[in-house]
C-alpha cells in the first residue's frame, strides 16, 4: 500500500528538481513532470482501490515529523480523499497532455513547477488532518494558481490573475484568522481532536463565529454568488488547461474541505447557510449564462452554478435531521456530480481551446465534419445538463428524490435551474451544429479521453443507481437500447445499417412478444414496434445524406418508447421518456431546423422537469398506487405529455421541429412519438385524476384539445411548406385525441384510441409520401410543386386515401374516429366544444385540398418534368399503410374490439357502449352508422356509374396539360397557368386576425424578459477589483452577523 | 491590548487600501499591510504578559518551561504565515510588473476588460 | 333487399328529375323578376340530354375522368341517406346506413371528388373556384353546426329519424318554431350551401366561368349536372327533416322541399354579391350569434 505522504513528497521533490533541471535538460524536465503525474495518479489509484476492495477499512492517518496526531501534523486519508486525489491527478494528467500537444507556456519549466504545485496543493488540501496545515496547502494552491493563471501573459490572463490574487488573499486572511481563533478557543488544530473536544461540549457562540470565519473564506474559493466575479474572469482569461485544472480539480478539493470543515465544526445554521448560498449561486449562474456571448465565461457561469448545486447538496448531506437513507443518496449524488462535472468541464474547456475566437458565434459549424469534437462536445454537454444516459442525469434524480417533502421548494429550484441550463447549453449546441462545417483544432486527445470516461461510466452508473433507487428498468429494453447503439459500428455502409436496424427491430418485436397484451401498454407497444418497424423500411435511401448516428438514434427512440409504455413505475417512465426525448432531439437536429431542435429541447426539458417534480410529489412511484392529493402532481406530470402532443399553448416548437427535422424521421415523430403524449395523458387521467373525478380539470383539458385542433388547423390552412402544413395538421389531430381522453367516458376513449392508431396510419403515410416527394423534387415548398399526379400516380393515390381518411370522410377509416368522438361529445353534453370541433374539422378540408392540389394537381412545372415515382421502399410503406385505411374503413371493429378489451382492463372504464347490429351497423344510444354498408354502397355505385359512363360516354380525347380553354389564348408555360401562391388569401382576409402569433410572442416575451433580468443581474460583476473585494468583505460581515446567532 | 488595537488598525488600513485605492501598487501594499496586521494579531493572541520568547535553549527556561514562555504555537504559525505572505507579495509584484509592461499604467480602471 | 335497391334507384331518378325541375323553375322565376322571358322550366332536362349526347369529350387525366362519378355518387349517396318519408319502408331509402353525423361527412365526398377533378384540369379558374367554395363552406358550417348540435342535444339523438319523430304532433312542434334561432341560423347557412346570392362568388359565372367545373364539357358535365341537382335535393330534404317536421307522405315531401327551395330563391334575386371575406365574416357573426341564442338556451336548460 502506498503511503499518501509519498504522493506529496515525490510531487514536491519533482517540482523542485524540474525547477533546476529545466535550465540544463529541458527534455528530462518534461519527462520527470509527466512521470510524476503518472506516479501520483497510480499511487492515489492504488490507495483508492484499497478502500474499494475493502483492504483498507479505516482512514489512513499518517503522522509527520515524529509527533503523534493531536500535537503533530497528520494526514488523514479516507475513501473520499483518495477518490478526490485520483480525480485531481486524472484532470492534471489530461491537462498536462493537452499542454504538451499544443505547446507549453513559456518559460515552460516554471509552468510545469507551478502546475505540479497546484495539483500538489489541491491534494494536500484534501489529505490534511490539521487546520493550520490546511491553510498552508490552500496558500500553496493559491500562489501556484495565481502564477499559472498569469502564465499565458495575455492581458486578460494578467488581469484575471490580479483579481484572483486580491480576492484570494482576503479569503485566506479569513481562513487564517479563523484557524488561529480556533486554536485559541479549543487549544488544538487537529481536526479529529477538535471534533472530539466539541463533542465534549465546549461549543459556544464564539465557536460558531470562528467556524463562520473559516467557512466564509472557503465560500470565496467556492465561487459563491455574488463573490464569484473573480472566478468568472479567470475562466474567461486564463489558459484553458489551467482553468480545467482549477474548475475540474482544485475547486473540488476546496469543496471537500468545505464539507469536512462543516462536518468537524458543527454549526446549527449551516443548513440554511448552504441552502441560501447554494441556491442563489446555482440560480444566478444558470440564468446569468443566458446573456453570455463569451463561451469560456459561459462555461464559467455553468461551473459556478454546478458548485452552487453542490453546496446546496452539502446542506442536505450534513443535516442530521434527515433520514440516513436519503443522506446516503445525497452523498452518492454529490460523488456523481463531482465526477461528472470535473471531466465534462475539463473536456469543454479544452475543446474551447480548439476553437478560434471566443464568442458563441465562432463555434458555428464546429460539430460538422469533426466527429471527435462532436462526440466530446455532445457527451460533455449532455453530462452537465443532466441528460440521460450520462451520469449527471442520475445525480439530479438521486438528489431530488432524497430531498424530503418539506423542502420541495428546493426541488423546484433545482429543476428550474436545470431548465435554464438546457436553454443556454443547447443554444451553444445549436450554434455549433449549424452552418457550414468548420475546421476545429486537432488537439482533441484530452477532451476526447475525458468525455470517453464520462461515456464509459454510463453502464456502471446505470446499473448501480437504478438498483439504488429501486427503479425496475425493463432489462429487455435496456438490452435492445444497447444493441441499437451498436448499429453505429455499421456506420461505414448505410444500407447495412438499414438492414441491421430492421433486424434489430425484428429481434425487439420477438423479445417483447410476451408484452403484447390487451391492455394500455400492449396496445401502445404494438403501435410503437410495428409502426416504428414499418416506418423504418421507408428511411432508405433518403438516409444516405444523414450522419451515421441516424439509425442508432432512430432505434433508441423506438425502444425507449417501448420502455415508456412498459414502465410500471413513474420514475422508470421518466427515465425512458428522457431517453426518448433526447435521442429524438438528436434526430431533429439532423435536419435543417437547428433553432427548432433548440426549441424542442427547451420545451421538452421544461415538460420533463415538470413531470419529475410531479412524480416527486406522488405518494407512490408505482403507477396506479396510492391516492394522489390535490391537482398539482397531475398538472405537472401532464405538462410533459402536453408538450409532446404540442398542445396549445405549448406548441410553438412543433411546426419547425416537424417541418425541418430529418425527413426520414418525421413520420415517426408525428405518427408515433406524439402518441406517447396520449399514452401519458391516458395514464394521468386514469391513475391520477380518475376518469370520473376532477371534471373541471378534464373539461379544461378538453378545451385545450379542441382549441389546439382549431388553431392548428387554421395555421395549416395558411402554411405553404408541405411538411410544416402536415406538422400543424398532426398537432391538430392529436388535439382531437386529447379531447377524447379528457372526456373520460368509454366512448370518448374509444374514439381517442381508435384515432391514435388511425392517425398513425394516415399521418405516417402522408409524411412518408412527403419524404419521398421531397427526395425526388428537392423542395418542400408547395407552390413549386404541382401536377405530380402525372409522375407519381401511386403516391397520389396513397395520399388521396390518406387525405380522405384524415378529413374523416366516409367510407374510409378516418370517419370512425370522428363519429365516435362526436357521439361521445354529444353524449357527454360538452356542447360548445362540440361546435368548435365540428368547425375545426370543416376547416381541415381546406388544407386537405391544398395538399392534393398543390402537390399533385394543377400544372406540372417544367423543372419537375423528369421527376420519377418515389423510391421502392417508400412506395412499399405507402402500400402497407394504405391497406389499413381501406380495411378499417369497412371493418372498424377490427380495431374497436381490441380497444374494448383495453378499456375493460382500465379502472373506471368499460367497453364502449356500442351495440353492433347487422342492418344498422354500430348503434349507440344516440345514433348509428353502418361502415360496411357505406363502403359497399360507395364502391358499388361508383363502379356502376363508372361502367355506365364508359359505355355511354362520347369519345374521350386526352389533351396536353397546357390545352385548357383559357379565354381563347394559348398559354405558353405551365408556370403562368398554375394557381399555387396564396391559395387561401381571401380566407386570410376574413379570419387572418385569428392566427396572429400571440402565443409565440408571449413565449418570446418571456424569453426576452428573463434575458433582460439576467443582463441586469450580471452587471454586478463590474470587473473592478475594489468592487470584488468590497463584495467579499460585505458578504463575510453579513454571514458572520446573520448566521452566527450572536446578537 | 495595544497589540490588538494596532493589529486591527493595520488590517483596517490595508483593507481601506484594497477597497478604495485605484492604483494597483497601492492595492498590493494594502494586501501586505493586512497580512502584517494579521500576523501581529496572531502573535498578540499567544502573548502572555510577563513571559518570554519560547526559545528553549536558554538555560533558565529548561525547567517549568510551560509557565515561563508565551504560547509557542502562534509564533510558529506566524513564521509560516510570514513566508507565505512574502511569496504572495512576490507573485503579486511580478504580476503587477507584467501588467504594467502590457499597458504602461497602474490605474485599475484600465484593467476592467473582463466583466459581466 | 333487391327491391329496396330498386326503389332506391327509382327514388334517385325521381330526385334527379325533381332537382332538375326545381332548377328550371328557379331560372324561370329569376328571368321573370328581371323582366326576361327566360327559358322553359324543362330547360335543364334539355341541357342534360344535349350534353349527354355530345360526340366527343376532353379529358385532362385520371382524376379529371373520375371526378364526375365521385360527384354523382357523393350526391346520390347523401340523397339516399336522408329519409324522404319517415317510417316508409322504401322512401326512407338507405337511412339505416348512418345518422346525421354520417350524412354531414358523406356530403363532402362528392365535393371533394369534383374539386380534385377540376383541379387536375390545370385551369387556374378551377382551383380558384374550389378554394372559394371551401372557404365559404368554413363560413357557413359554423352556424349550421350550431343549429345541428342544438337539435341533437334537444332531441337526445343524432339520427334524422329521431329528430323527425321529435317534431311530430302539429306544426308548432317543428323545430322551425321550437328552436327558431337555430333554424334561422341554419337557413341562413343554407344560402351559403346553395351558393345563391349574396354568397355566389364561388361560381361567379361572369368572372371565373362557373369556377370548379369550368373545364368540364359534354358527358362529363352531364354527370356533374345530375350530381349537382340530386345533391341540392339532398340538402332540401335534410332541411325539411331537420326543421319542417319531415314528411309523412311523398306529397308532403314535395311540398316541403319546395318551400325550402323557395327560400334561397327569394333571397338570391334581391341581393348583390358579397366578396368572399365578407361572406365568411358574415357567417361567423350574425347567423352564429343567432344560433348561439338557442345553444345557450339548450345548455342552460339541461
Amino acid at each position: 500500500m502506498v503511503n499518501p505522504i509519498v504522493i506529496i513528497g515525490i510531487t514536491l521533490a519533482s517540482a523542485f528538481f524540474i525547477g533546476i533541471l529545466q535550465a540544463y535538460a529541458k527534455v528530462w524536465a518534461r519527462v520527470i513532470f509527466i512521470l510524476t503525474l503518472v506516479f501520483d495518479l497510480l499511487a492515489s489509484g492504488i490507495v483508492f482501490y484499497g478502500f474499494l476492495s475493502g483492504e483498507l477499512a479505516r482512514p489512513i492517518s499518517v503522522k509527520i515529523g515524529g509527533f503523534p496526531p493531536p500535537i503533530g501534523i497528520n494526514l488523514l486519508v479516507g475513501k473520499a480523499e483518495a477518490a478526490m486525489a485520483v480525480l485531481i491527478f486524472s484532470v492534471a494528467f489530461l491537462g498536462a497532455i493537452h499542454w504538451f500537444v499544443k505547446g507549453l507556456p513559456q518559460p515552460e519549466g516554471k509552468a510545469m513547477v507551478l502546475f505540479l504545485l497546484l495539483s500538489l496543493g489541491a491534494t494536500g488540501i484534501t489529505f490534511t488532518g490539521d487546520f493550520f496545515n490546511l491553510f498552508v496547502f490552500i496558500e500553496i494552491t493559491s500562489i501556484a494558481a495565481y502564477g499559472l493563471v498569469a502564465s499565458s501573459r495575455t492581458k486578460g490572463a494578467l488581469e484575471a490573475a490580479f483579481k484572483y490574487m486580491v480576492v484570494g488573499s482576503i479569503s485566506s486572511t479569513f481562513i487564517l484568522l479563523g484557524v488561529v481563533f480556533l486554536y485559541k478557543a479549543t487549544g488544538s488544530l487537529n481536526m479529529m481532536d477538535i471534533a472530539g473536544k466539541l463533542l465534549g461540549g465546549i461549543s459556544s457562540a464564539v465557536l460558531a463565529l470562528i467556524t463562520l470565519l473559516i467557512l466564509s473564506g472557503l465560500l470565496v474559493e467556492l465561487e459563491v454568488f455574488p463573490i464569484n466575479g473573480w472566478a468568472l474572469d479567470v475562466y474567461q482569461g486564463a489558459d484553458p488547461v489551467v482553468v480545467a485544472l482549477l474548475a475540474g480539480a482544485a475547486v473540488k478539493a476546496f469543496y471537500l474541505v468545505f464539507l469536512k470543515t462543516a462536518g468537524f465544526l458543527p454549526l446549527s445554521s449551516f443548513f440554511s447557510l448552504a441552502l441560501i448560498f447554494g441556491g442563489s449561486t446555482y440560480l444566478a449562474g444558470q440564468f446569468f449564462a443566458w446573456r453570455q456571448r463569451d463561451v469560456r465565461r459561459l462555461f464559467g457561469y455553468s461551473s459556478v452554478a454546478q458548485l452552487g448545486l453542490l453546496i446546496l447538496a452539502a446542506g442536505f448531506f450534513l443535516n442530521s435531521a434527515l433520514a440516513s437513507q436519503s443522506r446516503l443518496m445525497i452523498g452518492a449524488a454529490i460523488v456523481l456530480l463531482i465526477f461528472n462535472h470535473s471531466f465534462a468541464k475539463t473536456s469543454l474547456f479544452l475543446l474551447a481551446d480548439n476553437v478560434k475566437g471566443s464568442n458563441v458565434e465562432d463555434w458555428a459549424g464546429t460539430l460538422r465534419g469533426n466527429p471527435l469534437f462532436a462526440f466530446s462536445f455532445t457527451s460533455s454537454v449532455f453530462s452537465i445538463a443532466g441528460i440521460p444516459p450520462m451520469a449527471g442525469f442520475w445525480a439530479k434524480v438521486l438528489l431530488i428524490f432524497a430531498i424530503p417533502r418539506q423542502y420541495s421548494w428546493a426541488v423546484a429550484l433545482i429543476l428550474i435551474g436545470a431548465l435554464a441550463e438546457v436553454v443556454y447549453y443547447f443554444h451553444l449546441y445549436r450554434v455549433a451544429s449549424q452552418g457550414e462545417g468548420k475546421e476545429a483544432g486537432g488537439n482533441l486527445f484530452s477532451p476526447f479521453v475525458s468525455s470517453l470516461l464520462l461515456v464509459v461510466s454510463v453502464p456502471m452508473v446505470w446499473g448501480i443507481f437504478s438498483r439504488k433507487l429501486s427503479i425496475p428498468l425493463n432489462g429487455q429494453v435496456l438490452l435492445l437500447l444497447g444493441i441499437s447503439l451498436g448499429i453505429y459500428l455499421l456506420g461505414f455502409s448505410r444500407p447495412l445499417q438499414w438492414l441491421g436496424s430492421l433486424a434489430t427491430l425484428g429481434y425487439g418485436i420477438y423479445v417483447l412478444l410476451p408484452h403484447f397484451k390487451p391492455d394500455l401498454s400492449g396496445f401502445f407497444l404494438a403501435l410503437v414496434l410495428f409502426g416504428g418497424g414499418a416506418l423504418l423500411i421507408a428511411t432508405y435511401p433518403g438516409s444516405k445524406k444523414l450522419p451515421s448516428t441516424f439509425y442508432p438514434a432512430y432505434l433508441v427512440v423506438v425502444f425507449s418508447m417501448a420502455g415508456v409504455v412498459l414502465s410500471s413505475t413513474w420514475l422508470s417512465l421518466f427515465v425512458f421518456w428522457e431517453v426518448m426525448t433526447w435521442s429524438s432531439f438528436l434526430l431533429i437536429n439532423m435536419g435543417e431546423g437547428k433553432k427548432a431542435a433548440w426549441l424542442y429541447a427547451i420545451f421538452s426539458a421544461a415538460g420533463a422537469y415538470a413531470m419529475l417534480g410531479g412524480i416527486y410529489l406522488l405518494p407512490s412511484l408505482r403507477i396506479g398506487v396510492g391516492k394522489v392529493p390535490g391537482l398539482l402532481p397531475a398538472v405537472l406530470i401532464s405538462l410533459a405529455f402536453l408538450v409532446k402532443m404540442a398542445t396549445a399553448p405549448l406548441h410553438i416548437w412543433a411546426r419547425d421541429a416537424y417541418g425541418e427535422s430529418a425527413h426520414q424521421f418525421t413520420p415517426l415523430l408525428s405518427g408515433i412519438m406524439s402518441k406517447m403524449g396520449v399514452f401519458g395523458t391516458a395514464l394521468v387521467v386514469v391513475y391520477i385524476l380518475g376518469v370520473s373525478s376532477n371534471p373541471v380539470f378534464r373539461y379544461f383539458l378538453g378545451w385545450l384539445g379542441v382549441l389546439t385542433a382549431f388553431f392548428m388547423t387554421l395555421l395549416a390552412v395558411f402554411q405553404d411548406d408541405l411538411k410544416k402544413l402536415l406538422a400543424y395538421s398532426s398537432v391538430a389531430q392529436v388535439g382531437y385525441i386529447l379531447l377524447g381522453v379528457a372526456l373520460g367516458t368509454p366512448l370518448g376513449w374509444s374514439a381517442s384510441l381508435y384515432h391514435t392508431v388511425n392517425h398513425f396510419f394516415f399521418k405516417a403515410l402522408l409524411f412518408v409520401a412527403a419524404a419521398g416527394i421531397i427526395y425526388r423534387v428537392g423542395t418542400s415548398y408547395l407552390p413549386q410543386m404541382g401536377g405530380l399526379i402525372r409522375r407519381m400516380p401511386l403516391t397520389f393515390f396513397a395520399t388521396l386515401l390518406a387525405i380522405i381518411s384524415l378529413a374523416g370522410i366516409p367510407p374510409l377509416s378516418g370517419f370512425a374516429g370522428k363519429w365516435l368522438l362526436y357521439s361521445a361529445l354529444i353524449e357527454k353534453g360538452w356542447i360548445f366544444i362540440t361546435v368548435v370541433a365540428f368547425l375545426a374539422s370543416t376547416l381541415a378540408f381546406l388544407y386537405c385540398f391544398k395538399i392534393l392540389h398543390s402537390v399533385f394537381l394543377g400544372q406540372l412545372q417544367e423543372e419537375n418534368f423528369n421527376v420519377k415515382e418515389v423510391p421502392l421502399t417508400v412506395a412499399l410503406v405507402e402500400v402497407l399503410l394504405l391497406l389499413p385505411l381501406i380495411i378499417l374503413g369497412a371493418f372498424p371493429r377490427l380495431l374497436l374490439d381490441p380497444i374494448d378489451k383495453v378499456l375493460s382492463s382500465l379502472p373506471g372504464l368499460s367497453p364502449a357502449p356500442i351495440h353492433y347490429g347487422r342492418v344498422m351497423g354500430a348503434v349507440t344510444k344516440l345514433g348509428h352508422w353502418n361502415a360496411l354498408f357505406l363502403m359497399v354502397f360507395f364502391a358499388g355505385s361508383f363502379l356502376i356509374a363508372l361502367v355506365f359512363f364508359a359505355i355511354t360516354s362520347a369519345r374521350i380525347r386526352k389533351v396536353g396539360q397546357l390545352d385548357v380553354g383559357y379565354s381563347g389564348e394559348v398559354p405558353r408555360s405551365a408556370e403562368d397557368l398554375h394557381f399555387g401562391y396564396g391559395l387561401y388569401e381571401h380566407f386570410r382576409k376574413a379570419v387572418g386576425w385569428l392566427i396572429y402569433p400571440l402565443v409565440t410572442k408571449v413565449w418570446k416575451g418571456i424569453y426576452e424578459g428573463i434575458n433582460a433580468l439576467a443582463e441586469m443581474g450580471r452587471r454586478i460583476y463590474t470587473g473592478d477589483v475594489n468592487t470584488y473585494a468590497a463584495y467579499v468583505i460585505a458578504l463575510s460581515i453579513i454571514i458572520l452577523y446573520i448566521f452566527s446567532g450572536v446578537k | 491590548m495595544a497589540f490588538f488595537v494596532a493589529s486591527i488598525l493595520l488590517i483596517l488600513i490595508g483593507l481601506y487600501a484594497v477597497l478604495v485605492k485605484r492604483n494597483i501598487m497601492k492595492i498590493v501594499i494594502g494586501l501586505s499591510l493586512m497580512d502584517t496586521g494579521v500576523n501581529v494579531l496572531i502573535i498578540s493572541l499567544g502573548f502572555i504578559r510577563g513571559r518570554t520568547a519560547p526559545i528553549v535553549n536558554v538555560k533558565d527556561l529548561l525547567v517549568n518551561t510551560s509557565s515561563k514562555v508565551v504560547d509557542p504555537l502562534p509564533q510558529a504559525l506566524v513564521l509560516t504565515a510570514i513566508v507565505i505572505g512574502v511569496a504572495v507579495t512576490a507573485v503579486a509584484l511580478s504580476i503587477v510588473m507584467l501588467m504594467y509592461s502590457k499597458k504602461n499604467t497602474l490605474e485599475i480602471d484600465e484593467y476592467k476588460e473582463l466583466k459581466w | 333487399m333487391w327491391s329496396k335497391i330498386f326503389y332506391a334507384f327509382l327514388t334517385l331518378l325521381g330526385g334527379i328529375a325533381y332537382g332538375l325541375l326545381l332548377g328550371g323553375i328557379s331560372r324561370k322565376i329569376t328571368a321573370r323578376m328581371q323582366n326576361r322571358r327566360g327559358p322553359t322550366v324543362w330547360q335543364n332536362f334539355i341541357d342534360l340530354w344535349k350534353l349527354f349526347r355530345k360526340k366527343t369529350a376532353v379529358s385532362h387525366g385520371v382524376m379529371f375522368y373520375l371526378a364526375p362519378m365521385f360527384r354523382l355518387v357523393g350526391g346520390a349517396g347523401t340523397f339516399l341517406l336522408v329519409p324522404i318519408v319517415i317510417d316508409s319502408p322504401y322512401l326512407s331509402n338507405f337511412s339505416f346506413g348512418g345518422d346525421l353525423i354520417v350524412i354531414m361527412y358523406f356530403m363532402v365526398l362528392g365535393c371533394l371528388g369534383m374539386a380534385l377533378g377540376a383541379a387536375e384540369s390545370g385551369h387556374p379558374h378551377a382551383p380558384i373556384g374550389v378554394t372559394r367554395g371551401l372557404s365559404q363552406m368554413a363560413g357557413y358550417e359554423l352556424p349550421f353546426v350550431i343549429s345541428v348540435v342544438v337539435l341533437m342535444i334537444a332531441d337526445k339523438t343524432a339520427t334524422v329519424e329521431g329528430i323527425v319523430r321529435a317534431q311530430q304532433g302539429g306544426i308548432l312542434h317543428w323545430h322551425l318554431f321550437t328552436h327558431p334561432f337555430a333554424a334561422a341560423a341554419a337557413f341562413i347557412s343554407l344560402l351559403g350551401m346553395m351558393t345563391s346570392y349574396p354568397f355566389q362568388v364561388v361560381l361567379a359565372p361572369q368572372e371565373i366561368a362557373v369556377g370548379p367545373p369550368t373545364e368540364y364539357s359534354s358527358t362529363f358535365l352531364s354527370y356533374m349536372f345530375s350530381g349537382r341537382s340530386v345533391f341540392a335535393m339532398a340538402k332540401y330534404l335534410l332541411f325539411m327533416d331537420l326543421f319542417l317536421g319531415g314528411a309523412g307522405s311523398l306529397l308532403e315531401a314535395f311540398a316541403k322541399t319546395f318551400l325550402v327551395f323557395l327560400w334561397p330563391l327569394f333571397i338570391t334575386n334581391v341581393f348583390p354579391r358579397f366578396r368572399l371575406e365578407q361572406s365568411v365574416r358574415f357567417f361567423w357573426t350574425w347567423p352564429t350569434f343567432i344560433g348561439l341564442v338557442d345553444l345557450l338556451r339548450i345548455s342552460l336548460m339541461r
